[in-house]
């Protein structure tokens, strides 16, 4: 009769999981005993060996060690140099003198110190996933600048873009506005979840991109087809400051009726407020 | 020229860069592996490492210097793994155990007396074969193959990794280790190399 814990054991001596020199000899000893356990032996080695020595394994593809290199050096934190003081200088308030100054000045400086907001930046910086919107977005942003990725549909009329967005199966009302000074690329849709998302670009006058990645609310919110983190969604809904500056890349993220909105640019951020902050 | 917003690089920052590097960044090729053959895409394996190292590199504060990175990151894709690429693929057809178990006992017997363990037989396989044979696992049992197998982790680290105890793993390996015989096996006979049962 097969005893399956004695199998079992067999398969620990194989992958050299018994550290007991003991029970390594017992179990030999078992081997040489039982016919169907040395077979077992033989077997489940040969399968190790064969699945070690001629597992085709694949290399990283260079491409993937630069894209890991370069986006691990775009989340380094920045911040300013530390800045130290030195304590020695504030030791007379350890004075009895002033003690009862310095524990008033402590508490009302407490009381009034502002609390610590959350940066916007920092963030953005913390979304991740390959579902999240702002990730997707900056991956697209630096495909279409590289010349990665083309617009799928060329027009420099907003309603056409949003005629082309339409045909496409995007369900959502989109919003593409009109700008005299920038110049309307293109649009491209993609799918996800059996979504349909849109997207268009814009061209400065001096050459710089302007990205737009839109989609609605309930996709984000409900269905979750496409994410965002809970804080930045939090963020945008209350009205703060929805713009920053990563590395060289001006981010604008806002609710347009009821479309996220996540807008890239490697163009001034200024221009970028003035022109999309205003139309929203 | 772009107006940017000037930014020091926080030295401590640079000095995680510089372990993150050196701790983590060698075992790529064994997370792309890993990857590649969970998924079954190359681009979701691209995403998937790429998401991998940028969460530890988040994380790398919470890493006990000298403990085994390799595992720490392999733990941190099987995260991501599990919540963003599984649910959307499709499992390995379901098999049926007491068949494979049948089909081994019967041909695994056979060939010991035989005289052939089927080693030369198996050497004449082709590696995609051999990498077909273990693709057509279920996933639980190909995780562990490919752990202990190929990436030559313990039985407690891999444990630790699909989050069961050690007896677990243990005949998980046993019986993936059958399944991938059965396999091989069969493609042995399909191409003459091994006799019909």
């Amino acid at each position: 009769m097969i005893n399956n814990d004695l199998i079992e054991q067999v398969t620990s001596l194989v992958d050299n999981e018994i550290k007991d020199e003991k029970e390594v000899e017992r179990i030999l000893l078992l081997l040489e005993q039982h016919e169907y356990l040395k077979i077992e032996y033989e077997v489940q080695s040969l399968v190790k060996n064969t699945i070690r020595t001629r597992f085709g394994t694949s290399e990283a593809p260079e491409y993937l060690w630069n894209r890991v290199s370069s986006e691990l050096k775009k989340n380094i934190i920045t911040s300013p140099k530390k800045k130290y003081f030195n304590l020695e200088h504030f030791s007379f308030l350890l004075k009895p003198q002033f003690s009862l100054p310095v524990v008033i000045l402590l508490i009302l400086i407490y009381l009034f110190l502002p609390r610590p907001n959350k940066d916007f930046a920092e963030i953005i910086k913390n979304q991740t996933g390959i579902s999240n919107m702002f990730v997707q977005a900056r991956q697209n942003f630096h495909a279409i600048v590289n010349g990665e990725l083309s617009p799928q549909f060329i027009s420099n009329d907003s309603n056409v873009i949003k005629k082309f967005f339409s045909d496409k199966g995007v369900k959502y009302q989109t919003f593409v506005p009109h700008f005299d000074d920038l110049e309307l690329i293109g649009g491209i849709v993609t799918e996800q979840g059996g979504t349909k998302f849109a997207h268009h670009m814009y061209k400065c006058k001096n050459g710089k991109l302007i990205y737009m990645y839109q989609a609605p609310e309930e996709s984000i919110k409900t269905d979750k087809t496409l994410r965002l983190s809970d804080d930045l969604i939090e963020w945008v809904e209350s009205g703060k400051n929805i713009a920053c500056i990563l590395g060289n890349i001006s981010v604008l993220i806002w609710k347009h009726k009821k479309n996220y909105i996540v807008l890239l640019s490697n163009e001034d951020m200024k221009m970028i407020k003035a022109r999309f902050i205003a139309e929203k | 020229m772009l107006p940017v917003i000037k930014e020091n690089i926080n030295p401590d920052e640079q000095q995680k860069y510089a372990d993150f590097e050196k701790e983590a960044l060698p075992h790529m090729n064994a997370l792309y592996n890993f990857a590649l053959r969970m998924t079954g895409d190359a681009d979701d394996a691209d995403d998937l490492v790429q998401e991998t190292y940028l969460k530890a590199f988040r994380f790398f504060d919470k890493f006990e210097k000298g403990t085994n990175a390799k595992a720490w990151l392999f733990r941190i894709l099987k995260n991501s793994y599990i919540n963003e690429y599984r649910k959307i693929k499709k499992e390995p057809s379901k098999v049926d155990y007491n068949d494979i178990e049948n089909f081994y006992e019967n041909i695994k017997s056979n060939d010991v007396k035989s005289n052939h363990l089927v080693e030369d037989v198996f050497n004449n396989l082709l590696d995609d074969e051999i990498s077909e044979a273990i693709s057509s696992l279920p996933e639980d049992f190909k995780t562990v193959i490919i752990l202990s197998d190929i990436e030559g982790f313990t039985y407690e680290e891999i444990a630790d990794f699909v989050d069961c105890p050690i007896g677990t793993v243990r005949s998980r390996l046993h019986r993936a280790r059958k399944m991938l015989y059965v396999r091989l096996h069969k493609y042995a006979q399909e191409k003459g190399y091994a006799k019909k049962d």
